[in-house]
């Protein structure tokens, strides 16, 4: 059972999309590069339209004297580009249920998975902090990618860091990485998980998942004993319109720390409020960073 | 003002601090905030660094009540009162007559001296800053100091107190003041003891008696009177009771002594003995009486109590004033016969109620007023339309045919030999009985109305005649005395009686050959404190004389002196509080401020269910 965004109509338009790449890879422009699968053949698996820049020699010609239109063969090299969603189940993408955060990551990887999936590239799904990392191919995994993704119970504790490790060394070649989080831990464990995926020669994507509370906090003039969801802390404040304030200039900082690292990383990032609707986020907010195109 | 606040159990004191701490760690804890589980507190635990969102300690209002609450508990658990107030003592010293009786009698010191030394040694015991108050039992209970006072002032209270010529209902003094429950002891001293049969369960009674070592014996004078008949006064008699209190039989002698109307010194009448049997009374008489305004008969005995060896008498102590209403013109109805009245004569035109508001009785002879009196009155033959006997047609040669016989207005009549002239049968009010009926009707009638008494004889009893109508003149007697309501005979007036003076009075002095004072006279009257002879002068007429004794066999009866009963305080009273004690004002206090608290907080409590949100 699919979640409620995914109406028939959506994902008709999410047939549309593509993940796009900015970089070639190995195994996407035949004869660019030697292929790392030598002696175990160029299986063809489809066809595809031409593009300016494609090898013209791997027209089919076959097909044109048929068609009068152009198409190029893929091979399953070429397709094997793998896309890894590493999507952040912990307590802190479940702390409020008002904000959804987790909902809309999952919603968001499941988008991106079907999308990758129907242009017939491979996804590898991981769960941080879930010891099984799924690869899916084929729109009809799509079905039990969902289910996966549905199954998986947030809430969990888990490293940031270590986990992001752990999944970059699922990829075996160099693809796309996106990685779906609230990025509500320190700079330093972003930059420890995300160095390891760059380690892996990927593209990387990161979407921020934010509430609408974490941007917003409510005020009032009473304390606040606020408890951190995953590591217990307990802070006790006073949320005035002045200390918001401060708060939202922390947060504002926090986020340009990352962004500013992920800038020099060449990682495109992407802020999200769940409080948006998701559509927005999959047709517009995507596109805008290039990590979809239509 | 701090060092004029004391704690009875101070230590109770540190319940104060022991609550602020905790109710302050109850806030603290409780002003940790709602609790809120968030994404992550990265950002926050930056932020509560900064100066706007410190935590601040608002401590609500509400924390400042429970803390006043606390520290007003404390307080009161702690029995705060004021400093330098003391305990508060009763002492209560029976002044009453017995204590007049002298222990040694070779030796004027009495029991009322020994009932001094006795407080006096009780206030010495008491704290300095113990607060007293000095009562005398007798005529009643009296306080002698108006205010709290200390025990070294209370002394001089003490010396002023007299014998009263009085008894004492310690008893009931002892109840009244037991009832007041600021006293913390109440010391007494008598010559009474208690009956201890029952201890009394009010531990604040201490009781001190005197006298009780040595049995002092007594002989009184219990009663005095001038025996016989007005009409024959060679006749008269005066006598006296005399009381034994005494163990053993004794002989005594006693003077009789007369005041003659122009002397101005007592002379010696006669001296009689008797001797009386211990525990007995005898009665011994003085015959051949000369004429005198004052009698008094002593016993000449070095007794108990000397006071009441000594009795006074005056023949014209109750003259006591009749208004008589009359249109006769003759003025000879023989009113100066009846020596023990004072008649003034009016008219009927000159009658108003007004004058006799202060309860004269009043006489109408042949004429009635429109209403009844507010006075004891005396109808005699009403006219025909009077508003209160309706009579009938004159009757001669009536007959008596019946009366009431226990009535005190037929005392001493053979009514039989009653005989009428002209009878005015009279009708009998619904209020009153018919005392002497006639084949006619009714020829006396009385009764009672409205706290007054009132008379009607159907027939005319004046001009007095004494001696030469015995019948009628004792009929007129008695119905005089029924009217005056008094003892025309007794002559003397008890203690503390007041007397109303004729405006023309100019003095009033004691007759006692000991002791010549004069008696304040206040708003026209004066008030006899003491047993003793008294003078009434007067410019306008003859000095009277008037008697007062005190006559007691009880307070008399020096060997057996009364028991009072203390079970009577058998209710042992709630703790009596230190009448400087704040604990119930402090408790008052912090009942008020509780209930002002929860009529505020349902308040609030009401007005925030209204704007609840939820945070998660």
């Amino acid at each position: 059972m699919l979640p409620a965004n995914f109406s028939p109509e959506f994902l008709k338009r999410l047939e549309l999309l593509k993940i796009h790449t900015s970089r070639a890879f190995q195994g996407r422009r035949q004869g660019e590069h030697i292929s790392l699968k030598k002696g175990f053949g160029i299986e063809f698996s489809d066809y595809r339209k031409y593009e300016l820049g494609d090898n013209p020699r791997h027209i089919d010609w076959g097909v044109y004297g048929r068609t009068d239109r152009f198409y190029v063969k893929r091979f399953r090299e070429e397709e094997n580009i793998s896309i890894l969603i590493a999507i952040d189940p912990s307590r802190s993408m479940v702390a409020s249920t008002t904000d959804r955060k987790w909902e809309v990551a999952r919603d968001l990887a499941m988008a991106l998975s079907y999308i990758t999936l129907m242009q017939q590239d491979s996804v590898i799904l991981a769960p941080l902090g879930h010891q099984a990392c799924s690869s899916f191919y084929g729109g009809r995994a799509f079905h039990q990618l969902a289910a996966s993704l549905t199954k998986i119970k947030p809430g969990k504790d888990l490293q940031f860091d270590r986990e992001l490790f752990t999944a970059a060394n699922k990829v075996k070649f160099p693809g796309k990485a996106i990685v779906i989080s609230d990025f509500l831990m320190p700079f330093e464990v972003i930059e420890r998980g995300f160095n390891s995926l760059r380690a892996k020669n990927l593209e990387i994507c990161a979407v921020q998942i934010l509430g609408e509370h974490e941007v917003d906090p409510p005020i009032g003039r009473a304390q606040h004993t606020l408890v951190d969801s995953e590591t217990n802390q307990q802070i006790e404040l006073l949320l005035n319109e002045d200390s918001k304030a401060e708060y939202l200039y922390l947060l504002e900082k926090h986020n340009l720390e990352i962004r500013r690292y992920f800038l020099s990383a060449s990682i495109s990032y992407l802020q999200f409020v769940t409080s948006k609707p998701f559509d927005d986020l999959v047709f517009t907010r995507l596109p805008e960073i290039g990590l979809i195109k239509c | 003002m701090l060092s004029s606040i004391g704690l009875t159990y101070p230590w109770m004191l540190i319940l104060a601090p022991l609550c602020a701490a905790f109710l302050l760690y109850v806030y603290l804890k409780r002003g940790q905030g709602k609790r809120l589980i968030i994404s992550s507190t990265l950002i926050f635990s930056q932020l509560k660094n900064t100066a706007s969102a410190r935590r601040r300690i608002n401590l609500p209002w509400r924390l400042l009540v429970e803390l006043l609450v606390f520290t007003l508990l404390a307080f009161a658990a702690a029995g705060v009162f004021r400093v330098g107030a003391g305990e508060r003592v009763a002492i209560l010293i029976d002044n009453s007559f017995s204590l007049n009786a002298r222990p040694q009698l070779d030796k004027q010191k009495s029991l009322l001296d020994l009932s001094r030394e006795s407080a006096r040694k009780y206030l010495q015991s008491l704290p300095n800053d113990a607060e007293v108050a000095i009562y005398i039992t007798s005529p009643r209970l009296i306080q002698l100091s108006k205010s709290w006072i200390s025990p070294s002032s209370a002394n001089l209270f003490i010396d002023q107190i007299e014998v009263a010529p009085a008894g004492a209902n310690i008893e009931s003094e002892l109840a009244q003041l037991a009832r007041k429950s600021e006293l913390r002891r109440i010391y007494i001293v008598s010559d009474q003891s208690p009956a201890l049969k029952e201890l009394p369960k009010d531990d604040r009674i201490k009781f001190s008696t005197v006298g009780g070592e040595k049995q002092i014996e007594n002989f009184s004078i219990g009663d005095i009177a001038l025996e016989g008949n007005s009409l024959t006064p060679e006749n008269v008699v005066l006598s006296a009771n005399i009381l034994s209190h005494a163990k053993t039989q004794k002989s005594l002698s006693i003077v009789a002594s007369f005041l003659s109307t122009a002397g101005s010194s007592l002379s010696i009448l006669s001296t009689q003995g008797l001797t009386i049997e211990p525990g007995n009374s005898k009665k011994i008489s003085f015959k051949n009486l000369p004429d005198a305004t004052l009698y008094k008969i002593e016993l000449k005995e070095n007794d108990g109590i000397l006071l009441d060896n000594s009795a006074w008498i005056a023949p014209t102590t109750l003259k006591r004033r009749i208004l008589f209403v009359t249109d006769s013109p003759d003025n000879n109805l023989g009113l100066e016969k009846i020596g023990l009245l004072d008649f003034k004569i009016i008219n009927s035109q000159a009658y108003s109620p007004k004058l006799i508001e202060d309860g004269t009785p009043i006489i109408f002879d042949s004429n009635s007023p429109a209403e009844l009196p507010p006075s004891n009155s005396l109808f005699i033959n009403p006219p025909d339309n009077n508003a209160f006997y309706s009579s009938r047609n004159v009757s001669r040669n009536s007959q008596v045919t019946d009366w009431v016989e226990a009535h005190p207005i037929l005392t001493y009549l053979n009514l039989a030999a009653l005989k009428m002239q002209a009878l005015k049968p009279l009708g009998v009010p619904s209020w009153a009985n018919s005392l002497i009926n006639t084949s006619d009707g009714p020829a006396v009638v009385a009764g009672e109305f409205n706290r007054h008494r009132y008379a009607a004889v159907g027939f005319q009893i004046f001009p007095y005649e004494g001696g030469e109508n015995r019948l009628v003149s004792i009929l007129s007697l008695n119905l005089l005395k029924w009217l005056v309501d008094s003892s025309l005979n007794n002559g003397y007036l008890p203690p503390y009686s007041t007397l109303k003076l004729e405006p023309t009075t100019s003095s009033v002095h004691s007759l006692d050959d000991k002791n010549f004072s004069r008696e304040p006279i206040q708003k026209g009257q004066v008030t006899f404190s003491r047993p003793g002879a008294y003078a009434l002068n007067d410019s306008t007429r003859p000095t009277r004389m008037v008697a007062v004794n005190f006559f007691s066999s009880q307070e008399s009866n020096t060997l057996e002196p009364g028991k009072y009963n203390l079970s009577t305080l058998a209710t042992k009273l709630e703790e009596p509080q230190s009448p400087h004690s704040w604990t119930k004002l402090l408790a008052e206090v912090v009942l008020i401020i509780l209930i002002l608290d929860l009529i505020i907080s349902t308040l609030s409590t009401i007005r925030q269910r209204s704007t609840k949100w939820n945070l998660t």
